[in-house]
C-alpha cells in the first residue's frame, strides 16, 4: 500500500494502529456488558471477531494478507462497533441515531470489502483456470452487481433478524429505520463498491497471486 | 478432470436451436410492444434488452445459427409474456425471466467477446446478478419515485418481500441452468465420443451406418441407445 506510507504510515505502523482498534473493540464490547446493551457488545464481539480473521487465514492457511489490507478491514469493523456507542457529545446518542452521514459511511466503507472480496476472487479464478476469463470492463460491472446483491441479502438478513426477534419477544441486534433508509443504505453500498472497481486493482494484486497459489496447490494435490 | 469444460457448453444442435430461438426472439418484441401499450414499462425495457441480447450474436458473426440457447429464452418470454403484476407471485416470476436474462447475457457475451464462464460460475453469476438487478431497481425505481413521482413499494417491509421473491427465482433458476447445462454438457461429450467412433469407423470403412445412428440418436437430444455392433461409446441411461 503505497499511499498509506506515503502519508507517514509506514508498515509497523499499520500494525500497531490495528491492535490499537482491536483494543479499543475490547472496551466497547465491555461497556456493553456493563450498560447491559446487546446490541453494543454483539456488534463489537462480532467485529472484533472479524479483525482477528487475518491472523487466522495466516495461521491455519498460510495465507497472508498485507498490513494495509488488514487495517482496511480493522477501520471498518471499528468505526460499526463505535457507532453503537452512547456519546456525551452528542446527548448520548450513538453515532449511529445521532449523525445523519455515519450509518452511509460505515455502509460505503464495509461494501468496499466486499467488493474487494469479489475482485479477489473473480481475478484468482481466472488466474487459476483458463475456463473463466473476465476483461476489466466485465469485471467492473460484475463488482458493482456483487455489492448490489451482497447488499440486497444484507438487508433481507437484517430483516429476517428483527422479524424472528420480535416474534421471539427479544431485542434486535440488527435495525432497519424503514424504507428511506434501506434504499440510503444502497446507495452507499454500492458508491463503496463503485471506488473499489475503479481504484481499488492495484492494492489488491498480491491477495489475487495468493489465492491462485492456493488454488493451484489445492489442484495440484487432488 | 472437472476442470476440462469445452467453451460451447451452452449450444444446442445449431439448426433447429436458431429457428426456436428466432420465433421467440419475434414473440419477445411483441411482449415488449404490448406491455408497452398495456402493461408495465418496465417489463417492456426487460423485454427490449432481451430481445436485444437475442439478435446480437447471430449480428455480429452474420450467421443466423449462432444464437442463444431456445430454452433460457422460452424462459425469459414465457415470465415476461404473462407479467402478474405487483404480487409476490408476480415479483418471483418477473425475477425468473431477470434471472434467464443473466444466463442470455451470459451466453451473448461467451458468443461475442473474450469472456468465458464455466457452468458452476454461471450458476453463482446468475444469482448475483438477479440479486443485483433487483438492488440496482430499487435505487433507480426510488429515484424516480422521488423526482419523477412513479409508483414505489410503500414501505421497508413491502421492499422486502421484493427482495425474497427475487431471492427464490435466482435460487430456482441457477438450479434449473444448472441442470440444463450438465445435460447439455452430457450431450456434447457424447456427441464427441461418437463422432470420433465415426471418424475411425470410416477410415476402416467398417460399420458406418451403425456409428451414424448413435450420432443421430444423440444430436437429436434424445437419449441414445448403445447400438451394440460398433465400438463401446459409453452411453450412460
Amino acid at each position: 500500500m503505497g499511499r498509506l506510507e506515503r502519508l507517514g504510515l509506514t508498515e509497523p505502523r499499520q500494525r500497531r494502529l490495528v491492535r490499537v482498534l482491536q483494543v479499543v473493540m475490547v472496551g466497547i464490547f465491555a461497556l456493553g456488558i456493563w450498560l447491559g446493551n446487546g446490541g453494543i457488545a454483539v456488534n463489537a464481539g462480532i467485529g472484533l471477531a472479524v479483525t482477528f480473521l487475518p491472523a487466522v487465514l495466516e495461521r491455519s492457511y498460510k495465507f497472508t494478507l498485507s498490513a494495509g489490507i488488514v487495517l482496511w478491514i480493522t477501520v471498518a469493523m471499528f468505526l460499526h462497533a463505535f457507532g453503537t456507542v452512547p456519546l456525551p457529545g452528542l446527548d448520548f446518542l450513538s453515532p449511529y441515531r445521532g449523525t445523519w452521514w455515519w450509518d452511509h459511511m460505515t455502509h460505503a466503507l464495509s461494501s468496499s470489502l466486499v467488493a474487494a472480496v469479489a475482485y479477489a476472487i473473480v481475478r484468482a479464478l481466472e488466474d487459476h483456470t483458463e475456463f473463466v476469463t473476465m476483461p476489466p470492463r466485465f469485471l467492473f460491472a460484475f463488482m458493482l452487481l456483487f455489492v448490489l446483491a451482497f447488499g440486497v441479502l444484507w438487508e433481507l438478513l437484517e430483516f429476517y433478524i428483527s422479524v424472528a426477534a420480535s416474534a421471539l419477544g427479544t431485542g434486535s441486534v440488527l435495525t432497519q429505520y424503514g424504507l428511506e433508509d434501506t434504499v440510503l443504505d444502497m446507495f452507499y453500498n454500492t458508491l463503496g463498491g463503485l471506488i473499489v472497481a475503479l481504484f481499488g486493482a492495484a492494492t489488491l494484486a498480491g491477495v489475487v497471486d495468493d489465492l491462485a497459489d492456493r488454488l493451484d496447490a489445492r489442484g495440484q494435490r487432488r | 478432470m472437472s476442470q476440462s469444460v469445452p467453451a460451447d457448453w451452452f449450444l444446442a444442435t445449431a439448426r433447429t436451436n436458431a429457428r426456436v430461438a428466432w420465433v421467440l426472439t419475434g414473440f419477445l418484441v411483441l411482449t415488449a410492444g404490448l406491455h408497452v401499450f398495456f402493461g408495465s414499462v418496465l417489463v417492456a425495457a426487460t423485454a427490449a434488452v432481451a430481445s436485444i441480447v437475442a439478435v446480437v450474436p447471430p449480428a455480429v458473426h452474420r450467421d443466423w445459427r449462432r444464437t442463444v440457447p431456445w430454452p433460457m429464452l422460452l424462459l425469459t418470454t414465457l415470465a415476461l409474456f404473462v407479467g402478474l403484476g405487483s404480487s409476490f407471485l408476480g415479483d418471483f416470476v418477473f425475477s425468473l425471466a431477470i434471472a434467464a436474462l443473466a444466463v442470455l447475457v451470459v451466453v451473448a457475451l461467451q458468443l461475442t467477446t473474450t469472456v468465458r464462464m464455466t457452468p458452476n460460475f454461471v450458476v453463482g453469476f446468475v444469482v448475483i446478478a438477479t440479486l443485483g438487478t433487483a438492488g440496482l431497481w430499487t435505487l433507480g425505481a426510488a429515484a424516480s419515485a422521488r423526482y419523477l413521482g412513479t409508483p414505489f413499494v410503500e414501505d421497508n417491509a413491502q421492499l422486502m418481500i421484493v427482495f425474497t421473491a427475487t431471492l427464490a427465482a435466482s435460487v430456482v433458476s441457477a438450479v434449473a441452468f444448472r441442470w440444463y447445462a450438465y445435460r447439455q454438457l452430457g450431450a456434447t461429450r457424447r456427441r464427441d465420443e461418437t463422432e470420433a467412433d465415426v471418424d475411425a469407423a470410416a477410415t476402416q470403412l467398417h460399420d458406418v451406418d451403425g456409428a451414424t445412428t448413435a450420432r443421430d440418436g444423440v444430436d437429436g437430444a434424445t437419449t441414445a441407445r448403445d447400438d451394440d455392433d460398433s465400438e463401446p461409446t459409453e452411453v450412460t441411461q
